[in-house]
This record gives structure tokens, C-alpha cells and sequence, in this order.
């Protein structure tokens, strides 16, 4: 590795330095991806872990072992297979949330978009506290991207958000009262979608199956927030990355509710779900 | 718009120096592992 190093360093071409350039740059751009969502999904030792990986693969090649191949592919390979599986839904979410913006739909500087949105976020309190006051049972599912597992379960809407709607999509004894409504911006994309159920032992006994569709949803899709109103006692619940809020009033739910539809920044997700330790 | 593009991308790097530095260096220490292992 030191021979190769010093011919490499008396032997470059300006050809060759251009393209080293983009490549290292192309490289660093996909590992500053990675870095920065495990940054915010709080993974430090990830980022620690992957480090010393390529650090160590780095520092073999100086040991001349004669199957050096096979410990570099094998450490850049695992180290791609892991990220992609980490985090494969965040890159997903990020990509879809641009294409939104292009459509305007997200545009923060889009003032219809905006206003959409707030009308939105009002309809879905308005209608969750009336469900509240008469003990209808509801999940609402508020989802970046489209959730297409979870809407093609359903009957598909594309209606957009009114509080009368939902109210009336959770009235019992129809037929899509029983499942999750799932909202994408202010657009009720479906109703009676089938959701998976979290396989969590610790969930509290009263949670009943809506309660824990809304908990399974939450840790299957970190993008996703879910309203839960108990049909038993009218309280009303929210998950959002396999945390929960309960007993909320207007004030939080309003708050929940706002941060769900990215009328807020980032930051607000720390204040109302906090950091996870 | 654009100045505020410029100011969130001055407040972004402030936050991520780190982070930047460290993905910098490991793409660097792989892209010339990976030269290395062309010459082998």
C-alpha cells in the first residue's frame, strides 16, 4: 500500500484528479446521507461503527494480507446492505417529500398550499373531538407519501379533508367504519384500510386493536402519525414512530396534528414526541 | 428566496461540519482503497 501510495501521488494526471475528485465527492454525498439519518434517528454508534469499519479496512490494506479483496468487499458490502435496510424508508420519505414540493403541495412558501393544509389540520380536530364527545371509535393514519400497502387494503377516496366526511366514514354500523382512514396532505386517500397490529408485549392492557394498529403502524412507517379516538371512553390518542401521546386536548392535539402535516419545522418534533434515548 | 436558501445552508453546515468531515474522509480513505485494490 505505501508503493502504491507514493507511485499514485508522483503519477497523477489531471484527468485522473478530476475524476478522484467526483467520485470521493459522490461517495461523501451518499455517506453524509447515511451519517445524517442516523444522526436524527439518534444513532451515533452507528455512524461510530461504520467509521472504524472503513477505518479498518483502510489500515489493512498497509497490512499486504493476500485476501485484502475479500475484507474490503466484504466491510463496503455489508456496511451498504445494513444502510440500506436502516434506512430505506427514510430515503424513500425524503424522495417523496421533494416530489411533493414540486407539485406545491408541501411548498412552505406556497400560501394555498399552506392554507390547504391548515383547513386540513382544523377539519381533523374538529372531527376528532366530535368523535371524542360521542365515544365513536376512529384511526386516522397521516402519512407522507402515499402508504400504497396501507390504501390499497381500503376502499380508495381521494376526497379532500372535511370534518362532516370523516365523522361520517367512522359513523358505526357502516361499512368502513372499522378500519383506518389514511390522510396524505389534505386528501383522504382511502378509508377501511387494514393495518398490521405492533407484536409488543408491554402495550397496556386497555390499548384494544385500534390502539394497536395505530402503535404497529407508527413503528413499521417512522413517517406516519396515527389519531386513535377510543370508542370506550372518548380519549383520544396519538403514535408517531412507536411513541405515544394520550389524554390530548385540543391544544396538543392541534400541535400533533400540525406536525403530521409538516406545517411546522422540524424542531417541533422533539417538543411534542421528544428525544428518544 | 435565494438568501434565504444561502442563510439555511450556513446554519445546515454549522450543525453538520462534523459529520461532513468524517463522511469526507471515509469516502476518501474508501475511493483510494478501492484504487489500491485495482493495481492488486
Amino acid at each position: 500500500m505505501l508503493d502504491f501510495l507514493k507511485s499514485f501521488a508522483t503519477n497523477l494526471q489531471l484527468p485522473q484528479i478530476i475524476a478522484g475528485v467526483v467520485v470521493i465527492l459522490a461517495s461523501t454525498i451518499i455517506l453524509n446521507t447515511v451519517f445524517q439519518y442516523a444522526k436524527n434517528r439518534n444513532l451515533s454508534w452507528l455512524i461510530s461503527l461504520e467509521v472504524a469499519a472503513l477505518l479498518g479496512v483502510f489500515c489493512l490494506a498497509f497490512c499486504n494480507l493476500p485476501n485484502y479483496p475479500f475484507y474490503f468487499y466484504f466491510v463496503v458490502g455489508t456496511l451498504a446492505v445494513l444502510n440500506v435496510f436502516m434506512f430505506g424508508q427514510d430515503f424513500r420519505r425524503d424522495v417523496f417529500r421533494k416530489s411533493w414540493k414540486k407539485h406545491g403541495v408541501f411548498e412552505a412558501n406556497d400560501k394555498l398550499g399552506r392554507e390547504e393544509l391548515k383547513k386540513a389540520s382544523a377539519d381533523i380536530l374538529r372531527a376528532c373531538q366530535h368523535l371524542s364527545r360521542s365515544n365513536i371509535g376512529a384511526l386516522i393514519i397521516i402519512a407522507d407519501d402515499m402508504a400504497e400497502s396501507i390504501s390499497e387494503s381500503g376502499t380508495s377516496l381521494m376526497a379532500n379533508v372535511s370534518a362532516e366526511l370523516l365523522e361520517t366514514l367512522f359513523h358505526p354500523n357502516t361499512p368502513l367504519h372499522d378500519g383506518a382512514v389514511l390522510i396524505t396532505a389534505n386528501v383522504i386517500v382511502s378509508a377501511g384500510c387494514y393495518v398490521p397490529l405492533t407484536q409488543d408485549l408491554d402495550v397496556p392492557r386497555e390499548f384494544g386493536s385500534r390502539h394497536r394498529a395505530a402503535i404497529g403502524i407508527s413503528e413499521n412507517m417512522p413517517n406516519v402519525t396515527a389519531i386513535v379516538v377510543s370508542e370506550e371512553t372518548g380519549i383520544i390518542s396519538a403514535m408517531h414512530d412507536g411513541k405515544v401521546q394520550r389524554y390530548l386536548d385540543a391544544v396538543k392535539l392541534k400541535q400533533i396534528l400540525d406536525h403530521a402535516l409538516r406545517l411546522t419545522n422540524k424542531e417541533a418534533e422533539e417538543t411534542i414526541w421528544g428525544i428518544e434515548v | 428566496m435565494k438568501k434565504s436558501n444561502k442563510k439555511s445552508f450556513k446554519f445546515w453546515l454549522k450543525n453538520n461540519w462534523l459529520t461532513l468531515i468524517v463522511s469526507l474522509l471515509s469516502s476518501a480513505a474508501v475511493v483510494l482503497c478501492a484504487t489500491y485494490l485495482t493495481t492488486l
